[in-house]
């Protein structure tokens, strides 16, 4: 007997959203074209609407499908997939009269749309804005699931976003919106990453929606390519610090704010973005500016700040009869320095050191007895400064290595020096400041993959280069896709050099390139390169015995380990895995209680968000096998089974914790998944792990037990992750099921493992010697 | 100072004061242990190290368990890494320290069966260093040396060498045979389905005629790396491993295979090789073709790659593994049908077996991390000496 839904067409659904038969799971090629039929697409769509149980959202998509979202929805459209409807109303919220949550007015979401471009004044942009008619989910779709596959998925992050801002507070200022919303069609991951740093505040967004577009006016790739480096490397040094959590989140707002006003010119940033980081970042970080050009000591303090916060009550943790120091601080500044010496490269003081020099050359109050010091620097600078891997681009010089560009710079100064002319400093400073411009933008591009690459495995295998190979696409023919290309998110790909849309950037050049065409590299942002990195955030040498064929490939990977970098174990509290844990295990309390006779299957199956299929399937388990009900949910269903159940417990999941959101809205976050009745037996990967929240719930609830510190779950998920994705194979009840029984089967032993393996250099667990020895 | 943990159950000994009004909590039994885990558990001693030890070179990991009659396995792990499963008693084996005395963490676990197990973890001392690597300066290459016809010239001695670094004459120091450490790359992509069979045969001929005592690990490949058998002087345990590998599935990291195969090799042996099985191409590395070089140069191992399938038809993998062997002073083997893979085989183990090993101490000592030539001569004109062409001066 099915069990009694809160509406019957959920428990039956119309004829036309049958679910279609499932196909062999065991053959996937049969599995994706039964996924690309036009009737799984109608039960996705009904799906998609039933789980909010408005059938005013189901009709107006509906209509929506029928009259303007053409019926080849999903196929694929030149290189790339439209969106599926399903997806969009999944990725969205919408009211109980169907209307999107949030600001709705289609005034204003016509005026979003009328233009990609960021406009400089946006209440004259926006006009007065009708507010209504508003928009529905049939407007929803015909914006996102027509017309090029590019501009739906631009408009479908534009969307989320704005919800995203409105659901924080900030949805009553629509020219801001409107900025924002631009900004992230146009410039994605410049308004992620701010999002992603918690900065809350419009005017930071408005501040760097507009600095983005100045660097459409360079058309120099060269020229282009290093101020971009530079903007985009500095701000991934706020991102880091904020999310160690050295800086606040109106900290690095104001960091940004500043960064996003370093005048830049068709020729660069003239030395702004060092004085920036002189005069506002460094400061900020608690990091003393005093730079020499042999030194390293800012350098290696910089890397001490973006480890985290100095934390002087260090947790001891008593694990196996041994005593540790729980330290993430100092194993990951380890990790950092390991990571630095590796790539490479010049030091942050050596720069620094240099552009003083051209600060103080610029200086009109200079003397001449100021300048043999000056001098001295220029000179001890040309054995220890390195030009970098794609050589020195100053306007009208060749190439040159370092010493070579520099050393006339030298004579100059020397002979000003020696004959007390002082009118010709301005323009050796400004020559400097160049030479600067283009070492700090070398030294702002390696940074980030310093600091993401800290925590990858086999990352030595990426060549010191790596930085060097990354792309931003300033090369591309077309003017449009080259103000955005740089802006997108970050991916990884195996792919001869240069060839990220018929481009040829710079560093083929100046590196020669790989003789054998072959070499990953990044292309995109430099913001959130973790995104791109995360593949190697997993265990490259996995385990001892290969699995038999798993049911997640290497290419899925990527989607999963996305989970292990966007996690920010900075902010997760202790407080956070006990609430997780006690809801699990309320949770867990309530299912036993079901399968006891006890409680209301139909408020158990509503609150797990069980769709028709697992409604029908509960029944039955109930009935034939109460003792396994427990093992029917996920634990991510027993966690919302748990969460405001009385008793003081939480109606929602602590913030930051869940699964990656990336695929799912854009949102450069974590974040428990909200069941929804969604069937994802046929889901592909990148669905499934935006999912997928057991496996970080199984460690919170083990950590919660063996009581150790919360940030430790952090650690412990990439080990995890990868002895997860190497041993769930194919079953017949589909993949997102064997990941769901992976967890439920998962023994404590393992995670012990886990634990101990945390012990050694680079690694948070420090060993304490007993009272007498040396310590470590 | 926050105390903040307990833990696992079975080795829990001391529960200091946890923070806040908590009391602390009560040894609880492992997540995998049934109820019956209150049963007697077996004594679990690690015998060796002790607290007190410095462990510097290789050492012996010793644990005694009593009774070991329900005793599945005993691990041995050394700062979170697995260094080795050990059966049935005795329960011990080696590991390399390093040359340097450091505190390390050796964490033995007892598995019983049934998901319960009994873990005993100690911390020795970090102190001076106590053991003197050879390795640290001196160069070893190893050279195979054939006549015109292609056999192996045995007997020569030292003074019929003449080596050269960067154009200038080295004295030749140490010559001598030493222990052999192999390290086998299979890969297991699909695209090896036709041929597996056949290559798993081969091996097994390959490992099973290798000589008594050389160290060899297996690492298997396709878009992940596992190594199934580290340092391993057992040769049926090897044989097992060779038998364990899956049926093929997922794409090539050729690349990566190599730079992974090299970093498992192990310092204090002179001897290193690698022996490469693959048919494919290269689309998954995250290593690219220079940072392979570079790793290739910096080791001290021989390459021997044997390529079939697509990895012998298309010329820039062919290149590219012939120029890595070449630098090692191996070769490359692309074959046409896997039936070659014995002969090739035959060639590799015998030009192993064949090897002299000649070791001087650099008249340029600095370690600069450039590119040092090497140019292997013998007296007699006829003969084809095979060595690699030079090494990277960086620390050992």
């Amino acid at each position: 007997m099915p069990l009694p839904g809160r509406t019957r067409w959920i428990e039956r659904p119309p004829r036309r959203f049958a679910p279609p038969p499932r196909p062999d799971a065991s053959r996937p090629g049969m599995d994706r074209r039964a996924h690309g039929s036009r009737a799984y697409r109608r039960y996705r769509l009904f799906e998609a609407t039933a789980a909010r149980r408005t059938l005013a959202v189901l009709l107006a998509a509906s209509g929506a499908v029928a009259s303007s979202v053409p019926p080849a929805y999903g196929q694929a459209t030149g290189s790339e997939r439209a969106l599926d409807p399903a997806t969009v109303l999944r990725a969205l919220v919408f009211d109980g009269s169907g209307n999107l949550a949030g600001p709705a007015a289609r005034d204003f979401w016509e005026r979003v749309f009328r233009d990609d471009r960021v406009p400089d004044n946006p209440r004259r942009a926006l006009g007065r804005v009708d507010p209504a008619p508003l928009v529905d989910a049939a407007y929803v779709l015909a914006a996102t699931c027509t017309g090029p596959p590019a501009a739906g998925r631009a408009r479908l992050r534009a969307f989320a976003l704005v919800q995203r801002i409105a659901r924080d507070g900030g949805g009553a200022d629509l020219p801001a919106l409107l900025v924002a919303a631009r900004a992230v069609m146009r410039y994605p991951m410049l308004m992620l990453s701010v999002e992603r740093m918690g900065v809350g505040d419009l005017n930071v967004h408005a501040a760097l929606a507009r600095a983005a577009p100045r660097f459409e006016r360079i058309a120099n790739p060269l020229r282009l390519r290093s101020a971009l480096s530079q903007f985009q490397g500095a701000m991934a040094l706020v991102e880091r610090a904020r999310l160690a959590g050295r800086l606040t989140s109106d900290a690095a707002g104001a960091a940004l704010v500043a960064l996003a006003s370093v005048p830049l010119s068709r020729d660069g940033y003239d030395g702004g973005v060092a004085d920036w980081l002189a005069r506002d970042l460094l400061p900020r970080l608690g990091v003393p500016v005093t730079p020499t050009v042999t030194g390293v000591a800012v350098d290696q303090r910089l890397f001490a700040a973006l480890a985290g916060p100095r934390d002087d009550d260090v947790p001891v943790v008593e694990w196996e009869g041994l005593t540790y120091r729980f330290d993430r601080r100092t194993a990951q500044f380890e990790r950092y320095m390991r990571s630095r010496n590796r790539l490479g490269g010049n030091p942050l003081d050596a720069v620094l050191a240099l552009w003083e020099t051209a600060h103080a050359l610029a200086d009109r109050s200079i003397a001449v007895g100021d300048l043999p010091p000056l001098v001295e620097g220029l000179e001890t600078s040309t054995s220890v400064v390195r030009a970098p891997l794609v050589g020195l681009h100053v306007p009208g010089t060749r190439s040159v290595p370092y010493a070579e560009q520099i050393r006339p710079l030298v004579e100059d100064l020397r002979e000003s020096a020696d004959r007390g002319r002082l009118r010709r400093l301005p323009g050796i400073a400004e020559r400097l400041r160049y030479v600067v411009d283009e070492l700090l933008a070398d030294l702002l591009r390696t940074l980030p993959y310093v600091v993401h690459l800290a925590d990858a495995h086999g990352a030595e295998g990426l060549g010191h280069d790596i930085a060097a190979r990354h792309e931003f696409g300033v090369r591309l023919a077309d003017p449009g896709h080259r103000g955005q290309a740089p802006w997108a998110v970050p991916q990884g790909r195996v792919a001869p050099p240069g060839s990220f849309g018929r481009i040829d950037e710079p560093w083929t050049a100046g590196t020669g390139g790989d003789r054998f065409t072959n070499a990953w590299h990044v292309y995109g942002s430099l913001l959130s390169l973790d995104l791109a990195l995360a593949p190697l955030y997993l265990p490259r040498i996995p385990g001892a015995i290969p699995p038999e064929i798993p049911a997640f490939p290497a290419s899925d990977e990527e989607h999963f380990a996305r989970g292990v970098a966007l996690f920010n174990p900075a902010a997760a509290r202790d407080e956070d895995v006990a609430a997780l844990a006690a809801a699990v295990r309320r949770g867990r309390r309530r299912v036993r209680e079901l399968a006891a006779g006890g409680g209301n299957a139909a408020h158990v199956a509503d609150a797990a968000g069980l769709g028709p299929a697992r409604r029908a399937d509960l029944a039955w388990v109930l009935r034939r096998r109460p003792a396994s009900a427990e093992r029917f949910f996920s634990r991510t269903e027993l966690l919302w089974l748990g969460l405001g159940d009385g008793g003081g417990a939480p109606d929602r999941p602590p913030p930051g914790w869940g699964a990656p959101a990336v695929s799912w809205d854009g949102c450069l976050c974590t974040r428990m998944p909200v069941p929804d009745a969604e069937d994802l037996f046929r889901a592909p990967a990148a669905r499934l792990a935006s999912r997928f929240a057991d496996l970080q719930l199984a460690l919170a609830e083990a950590v919660d037990d063996m009581l150790l510190p919360a940030p430790i779950v952090g650690d412990l998920l990439p080990a995890a992750t990868r002895a997860m994705l190497d041993a769930v194979q194919f079953t017949y009840a589909g993949r997102f099921d064997a990941l769901v029984r992976y967890v439920h089967d998962l023994p404590r032993t393992s995670v012990e493992d886990y634990v101990a393996a945390l012990v050694g250099p680079g690694r948070p667990l420090r060993p304490v010697a007993p009272a007498g020895e040396p310590r470590r | 100072m926050t105390v903040r943990a307990a833990c696992a159950a079975a080795v829990c000994i001391a529960f200091p004061q946890a923070s806040g009004a908590a009391p602390p909590p009560e040894p609880r039994p492992s997540a995998g242990a049934p109820a019956a885990a209150a049963q007697a558990e077996p004594a679990l001693t690690i015998v060796e190290p002790d607290g007190q030890a410095q462990l510097a070179g290789v050492v012996r990991l010793r644990a005694d368990v009593a009774p070991a009659d329900g005793v599945e396995a005993v691990e041995f792990f050394v700062d979170g890494s697995r260094v080795c499963v050990v059966p049935a008693p005795p329960f011990e084996c080696a590991w390399d320290a390093g040359p340097r005395a450091e505190a390390h963490v050796v964490r033995v676990s007892a598995r019983l069966g049934g998901g319960r197990r009994v873990v005993r973890s100690v911390l020795t001392r970090a102190g001076p260093a106590a053991f003197f690597s050879t390795g640290t300066s001196a160069v070893i290459v190893p050279v195979a040396v054939r006549d015109r016809r292609g056999r192996f010239v045995p007997g020569l001695t030292r003074d019929d060498f003449a080596l050269f670094e960067d154009g200038v004459r080295q004295d030749l120091s140490f010559f001598e045979a030493a222990d052999m450490d192999l390290v086998l790359a299979v890969d297991f992509s699909a695209s090896m389905s036709g041929s597996m069979r056949l290559l798993r045969s081969a091996v097994r001929r390959f490992l099973g005629a290798l000589p008594e005592g050389a160290r060899s690990s297996l690492l298997a490949f396709n878009d992940r790396i596992f190594v199934v058998a580290r340092h391993e002087q057992d040769r049926d345990a090897l044989l097992a491993a060779v038998d364990a590998l899956p049926r093929p599935y997922g794409g090539t990291s050729l690349l990566d295979a190599v730079v992974q195969a090299l970093a498992l090799h192990d310092d204090e042996i002179a001897h290193k090789a690698v022996v490469l099985f693959s048919d494919g191409d290269e689309r998954n590395s995250f290593t690219n073709f220079d940072a392979a070089e570079r790793r290739i140069r910096a080791s001290r191992a021989t390459l021997y790659a044997v390529s079939l399938g697509r990895g012998r038809a298309l010329e820039r993998i062919r290149a590219q593994l012939d120029l890595l062997a070449r630098i090692s002073g191996g070769r490359s083997f692309p074959i046409r049908r896997i039936d070659d893979l014995d002969d090739v085989l035959t060639y590799v183990r015998e030009d192993l077996e064949n090897r002299y090993l000649l070791g001087y101490q650099p008249s340029n000592p600095r370690v600069d991390g450039a590119w040092r030539g090497i140019e292997v001569r013998t007296a007699n004109r006829r003969h084809v000496v095979h060595a690699r062409q030079g090494y990277l001066a960086v620390p050992p």
